[in-house]
């Protein structure tokens, strides 16, 4: 996917317009809500594997290592 | 007429006034396009560019909407080439949390897929539990090196030394036996790498030793893509044009010999390669403007091309960089400006 089409995915996935995708005020929230992982790194927060599970979900998109991790 | 002060090709400051920096880039602009018989950059463009290289900026920046995304080469190495002692799994995480990098890339010292194949073993783990710490993609990467494969280094008579021997039959079939172990060791070393959890392979410097070079990974990336269709494939260029050491090599009847990038990364895709990273040599001797300016007139007409997005090679001596150990924060803003605005590239 070029990257003009890819922004557009992300940001209707998220719910966000795509100039938001690199607005840190904004993401840093969107980040917490939908708990796709974070620069810091809170306390419950997820973190690694757990963010890519929920990354996967929301984009509906297929993630190598998540599914070798079902197996 | 006020003096701007630029850098050359070697990373040196140059006092140039406003007539000569635009001398520079229409001369730079010409010389890409007859060296690859591609359309010149538009005078809008142009004049574009002039407005980027005259920036008295430190750092320069795009227009909000023009991010890319970042990809890298031997991502994990370079930490410890500052001196800082640190394990991979900490370089990657600093790229992620400190750099804010896109996508990382576990690598090898030697990076070279022929070494790498010995101490895959050690890999394996090394990338599961990447992926267990990661949140952005994890690419592994490597080089084709096919010099490797040539005697004192590896199995093959050297065409290197076969060549002026005026062996030239025997020197083209060195190169197709080399072919032959260098598919074998990227297909083995791609396919554990990516069973531990790979999110792409990285192939990069891709046609170092010319047409056979460029030819092995094309055949690896067929072999891999069919065994892992899903498996995102990344190529980075060694320079603008492929050296013909063989000079008949083709695929899918394309001569590989003498291409540029916008013709290299249609026979890239037609493999199965999935991003593609041209690299435009930087001649020292040059100024950076002349040099952002061929740069950009190659990629320009390698996006055009592409169906697949590009992420074009931006580091010490490619893509309009000085040729420097430190290439100086001005031109390296400077150059990726005019390339993301100027090219509409998908990424760096």
């Amino acid at each position: 996917m070029k990257i003009k089409d890819a922004k557009k995915y992300v940001a209707d996935k998220l719910g966000i317009a795509v100039s938001e995708l690199t607005d840190a005020a904004v993401m840093s929230d969107v980040r917490e809500d939908l708990k796709i992982g974070s620069v810091y790194s809170t306390m419950g927060s997820p973190k690694g594997i757990e963010a890519k599970f929920n990354i996967a979900k929301l984009l509906d998109i297929e993630i190598n290592s998540l599914n070798r991790f079902k197996r | 007429m006020s003096k701007i002060i630029t850098r050359m090709g070697d990373g040196f400051s140059v006092e140039m006034d406003e007539q000569e920096l635009m001398q520079d880039i229409e001369d730079g602009v010409i010389d890409a396009a007859e060296r690859a018989e591609i359309p010149v950059l538009s005078d809008d463009e142009q004049k574009h560019l002039l407005e980027i290289c005259k920036s008295t900026c430190t750092i320069s920046g795009v227009e909000k909407g023009y991010e890319v995304i970042m990809t890298y080469d031997g991502g994990s190495n370079k930490i410890g080439r500052l001196g800082i002692n640190t394990g991979r799994l900490q370089v990657l995480q600093t790229y992620e949390r400190c750099f804010g990098a896109d996508t990382t890339e576990l690598s090898d010292l030697d990076y070279s897929f022929k070494q790498a194949k010995h101490i895959v073993r050690e890999n394996v783990p090394l990338m599961e539990q990447a992926q267990l710490l990661m949140v952005a993609p994890v690419f592994y990467g490597s080089m084709p090196n096919l010099g490797l494969y040539t005697q004192p280094d590896g199995p093959v008579l050297n065409p290197a030394e076969l060549l002026p021997q005026g062996k030239i039959k025997e020197a083209r079939e060195a190169y197709a036996e080399a072919i032959e172990h260098s598919v074998r060791d990227m297909v083995y070393v791609s396919s554990a790498l990516y069973e531990a959890g790979a999110d792409g392979i990285n192939f990069d410097t891709v046609g170092a030793s010319g047409d056979p070079d460029f030819k092995a990974t094309l055949l690896a990336v067929q072999e891999l893509k069919k065994k892992y269709p899903a498996m995102c494939v990344e190529i980075g260029m060694a320079g603008e044009f492929i050296l013909g050491m063989h000079g008949e090599v083709t695929h899918n009847d394309v001569r590989l010999a003498g291409l540029y990038p916008h013709e290299q990364v249609k026979v890239a895709q037609e493999a199965g390669v999935d991003i593609f990273g041209p690299a435009i040599n930087t001649d020292p001797t040059e100024s950076i403007p002349w040099n952002i300016a061929r740069a950009v007139t190659f990629t320009k007409a390698c996006v055009e091309a592409a169906k697949i997005p590009i992420h074009a090679n931006l580091g010490m001596g490619v893509g309009g960089l000085p040729l420097c150990y430190t290439p100086p924060i001005d031109a390296v803003s400077m150059a990726s400006k005019a390339h993301l605005e100027i090219t509409r590239l998908d990424g760096l």
